[in-house]
């Protein structure tokens, strides 16, 4: 049985697994699950969301980030030490659990004032955060890690690449460090096969 | 250099490493930031941010879930293969993230018609990730089969420590979380903190 990761058809919070899966040049099946037949498959799984991984013993998981940091682990991309796992997890948090949801809700909103109200707000958070990050956090010159790449740079490249331009949101080129690393992983072939053969979805 | 942790004067989102650190009998410095101080001290946080985990080397790290990882490897409660390291992330994630932003926003809500409202909401759906997290149980009385974990020590805390703010009980038919929290409250470390630290309302 082959490793399945089930997700919507949306890059959403899914993305960041299968880029790992990408540049390990994993096999899975990458399933994604429409919306309307959503409603009848959420009582099957284990906590009622997405997305579920099913490992080759058949076990199976839910919660995204605990997926994309065990292929991490899987991978050596989690980081060499554990100050370093702790910097990779930063990161990750910060841009999972802290940013996206920001993004999200400024994405659903429908009505064009209210989401002009909460751009506003969430910009100048989401910036200064970023900031910090690049001054204080990037510790290699194309990598967050000192020891070279990890899923830090892909969730990196993830929140810049897939989760600001669906809010209109854009990296200031000012942060130079974050650039570098986002360029990198971009340049990574298995990335661009990845980016080129995907379904482009707006989030 | 000790580790030093600094938070609020509340249990909240870091008392789980507090209660790691606690287990590993590991000296820290329990840094303690008033209200009134934090405007100031705002700005010279990584990321604006408290819980901050100063390592013995200087590095200060944010982010309550990374730091309580951080802990749970360096003291050997993080699992001991990947799918076990998985197991645990899941529970992690399920209790901090999902579990922790409904019942803190019951907690935190001031109006009690909204509170209550708030709180018929919740319940469910806290009652349903209970249900869903007792079936991944896989010991007699800790999460993991190899043993006691950082797991544990997340479900003790969120059912001692942040459900009963929200006036929210754990199921008393999901006997393997009961057995996870009763062995969390009976570890001598665990139970020596909780004795000592101070008694904060969240």
């Amino acid at each position: 049985m082959a490793i399945k990761f089930e997700y919507f058809d949306l890059k959403g919070l899914g993305e960041l697994t299968r880029y790992i899966l990408a540049y390990a040049g994993a096999d899975y099946e990458d399933v994604r699950i429409a919306m309307d037949l959503w409603p009848s498959k959420k009582p099957q799984t284990p906590f009622g969301s997405m997305p579920v991984l099913t490992l080759e013993n058949g076990n199976e998981y839910a919660q995204g980030t605990a997926i994309a940091r065990f292929f991490a682990n899987k991978y050596s991309l989690a980081g060499t030490t554990d100050e370093e796992r702790l910097l990779a997890d930063m990161i990750v948090e910060n841009f999972r659990t802290d940013a996206w949801p920001l993004l999200l809700k400024i994405f659903l909103e429908k009505d064009d004032q209210k989401k002009l109200e909460l751009s506003n707000d969430a910009r100048p958070k989401v910036c200064d955060w970023l900031k910090r990050i690049n001054d204080g956090y990037v510790k290699g010159t194309k990598s967050v890690l000192g020891s070279g790449i990890s899923w830090a740079d892909f969730a990196l490249f993830n929140f810049v690449n897939d989760m600001l331009p669906a809010v209109n949101m854009k990296l200031d080129p000012e942060l130079t460090r974050l650039q570098a690393v986002v360029d990198s992983v971009k340049a990574i072939p298995q990335i661009s096969a990845w980016i080129e053969k995907r379904n482009d979805t707006p989030v | 250099m000790p580790l030093k942790l600094e938070y609020f004067n509340l249990r909240g989102a870091a008392e789980l490493s507090r209660l790691i650190l606690a287990y590993a009998d590991e000296k820290y410095e329990d840094c303690r930031i008033s209200f009134e101080e934090w405007p100031s001290k705002k700005a010279n946080t990584p990321l604006g941010t408290l819980p901050v985990l100063t390592l013995e080397n200087g590095e200060k790290l944010p982010q309550s879930t990374a730091i309580s990882r951080y802990l749970a490897n360096k003291f050997g409660l993080a699992g001991k293969s990947n799918e076990e390291k998985l197991l645990c992330d899941m529970f992690v994630e399920t209790i901090k993230v999902d579990m922790w932003k409904m019942v803190a926003g019951v907690a935190f809500e001031k109006d009690p018609s909204v509170k209550a409202e708030k709180l018929a909401e919740a319940r469910p759906k806290v009652n349903d990730w209970m249900q869903r997290l007792e079936k991944y149980v896989q010991g007699s009385d800790t999460v993991l089969k190899s043993g006691f974990s950082w797991a544990d020590i997340a479900v003790f805390n969120v059912v001692n420590d942040l459900l009963p703010v929200a006036n929210i009980q754990l199921d008393p038919k999901l006997t393997k979380l009961h057995a996870v929290v009763k062995r969390g409250k009976a570890q001598p470390k665990i139970a020596a903190w909780l004795a000592k630290r101070p008694v904060t309302d969240l």
